[in-house]
């Protein structure tokens, strides 16, 4: 008996899989299908699956170009999950796909895109439009972490571009209207605007600086860090003076 | 004295009675398979209203056909339509075993299982409702839909 079980359990998922090629759709309170408008309504307990991708929501919103099977745009609502192919996944509470862009937002609390060691989370707003190469990420808690590296603020803007299979961030505008916080292991910076260029190797603070390393702790109005050797300049505007400070690592007691 | 005068009358009035309760049977019993087939053939004669009903759901974008085997009508505007139900139009086909259709606003509902056919895609559901002369087709309880590439 337990052997007929363990049979039935093992063959079940194959009985009920899709073709390749194929994309399945269930839901368990049926498609609304508007011709005019070319769209239809997908409601409650809503599975995409198929090669490239798998969703599930409570609602899917699907716009198609000719006919159904011509999928433009998924619109998903509550308690979006999704997984692609190529290991990035997320979820969130809205979620707007362009299917021939390959551009995803996600809207919601507790957003996020996990891929590979990049990871995007914000309780607003997050964006990546892989035709273009670009990420958005604004709204309160939103950070962006790699392996060494972890930036929250309001905004994060970035563009990436693909080297050897691995997804690299070229460049950054990071702006928060308290502090941008930008912690890459040995250095943490702080400002109100922050930019990253990979090609000049540079990271440009802009307001309320404030630099930590090791011990010491270095605050201006401007700074320069040269992201190979981390050696940075550091200006105050107003004073002409920068502020800094050393800790001493033996606390008295 | 012949021995025929010899059974008693009231054997021979008995035995008359007894056959005839029995042809009376008999006769009844006759009568009620008549009605039987009666009945059936009534029944049968009744079962639909139209032979083969066909429709047309006339839309500015497309017109949608509608046929059936069988056809009753619910009042003067609602047709319950069974067995082999369809509705076909040049981008899609819906088949069904029983849907009722209204003839004055050309729509259609149905809760039993239906199947939805179009170029590369399918859909199976537990009914469908067809609004809008067509512009609309809600597809009720469970569903899955498949599309090809």
């Amino acid at each position: 008996m337990i052997k007929i079980l363990a049979f039935i359990i093992i063959i079940s998922p194959n009985l009920f899989a899709r073709d390749p090629g194929q994309t399945e759709i269930t839901a368990d309170e049926g498609i609304e299908v508007f011709q005019n408008e070319k769209y239809y309504l997908l409601k409650k307990n809503v599975k995409i699956s198929s090669d490239e991708f798998n969703l599930s929501a409570e609602k899917v919103k699907a716009y198609f170009n000719k006919d159904l099977y011509d999928i433009i745009i998924l619109d998903a609502h509550s308690d979006v999950t999704f997984e692609f192919n190529n290991g990035a996944k997320g979820k969130g509470h809205h979620l707007n796909f362009l299917i021939e862009e390959k551009k995803l937002t996600i809207n919601g609390k507790n957003s996020y895109i996990n891929f590979n060691d990049l990871k995007m989370n914000s309780d607003e707003f997050l964006m990546i439009d892989n035709s273009k190469k670009q990420f958005f990420l604004s709204g309160p808690n939103s950070k962006l972490r790699t392996e060494n590296l972890e930036i929250i603020a309001d905004s994060i803007e970035g563009q990436y571009e693909i080297i050897n299979d691995i997804n690299e961030i070229i460049n950054l505008i990071i702006i928060d209207k308290e502090s941008v916080s930008i912690s890459e292991g040995q250095m943490d910076m702080y400002a109100k605007k922050a930019i990253f260029s990979k090609e000049d190797n540079l990271i440009e603070l802009f307001n309320d600086v404030k630099i930590i390393r090791n011990n010491e702790t270095i605050i201006g109005d401007y700074a320069k860090i040269n992201t190979l050797d981390r050696s940075y300049k550091i200006i105050s505007k107003n004073s002409k003076r920068v502020k800094l400070l050393i800790e001493s690592n033996n606390e008295q007691n | 004295m012949n021995n025929l005068f010899k059974i008693n009358q009231k054997v021979i009035i008995v035995t008359f009675l007894f056959l005839l309760i029995i042809f009376g049977y008999l006769l009844l019993d006759k009568n009620k398979n008549l009605n039987k087939t009666i009945d059936l053939n009534d029944s049968l004669n009744f079962s639909y209203d139209i032979l083969n009903p066909k429709f047309t759901i006339n839309n500015i974008k497309q017109n949608i056909a509608v046929s059936a085997n069988e056809g009753n009508f619910i009042d003067s505007n609602k047709i319950l339509l069974r067995k082999n139900v369809s509705f076909k139009s040049d981008k899609f086909l819906i088949k069904s075993s029983e849907v009722y259709f209204n003839k004055k606003n050309e729509s259609a509902f149905s809760n039993k299982n239906s199947k939805f056919i179009s170029n590369k895609t399918s859909i199976n559901a537990e009914g469908f409702e067809i609004t809008n002369k067509g512009d609309k087709i809600l597809f009720n309880g469970q569903v899955k839909v498949i599309l090809k590439k």
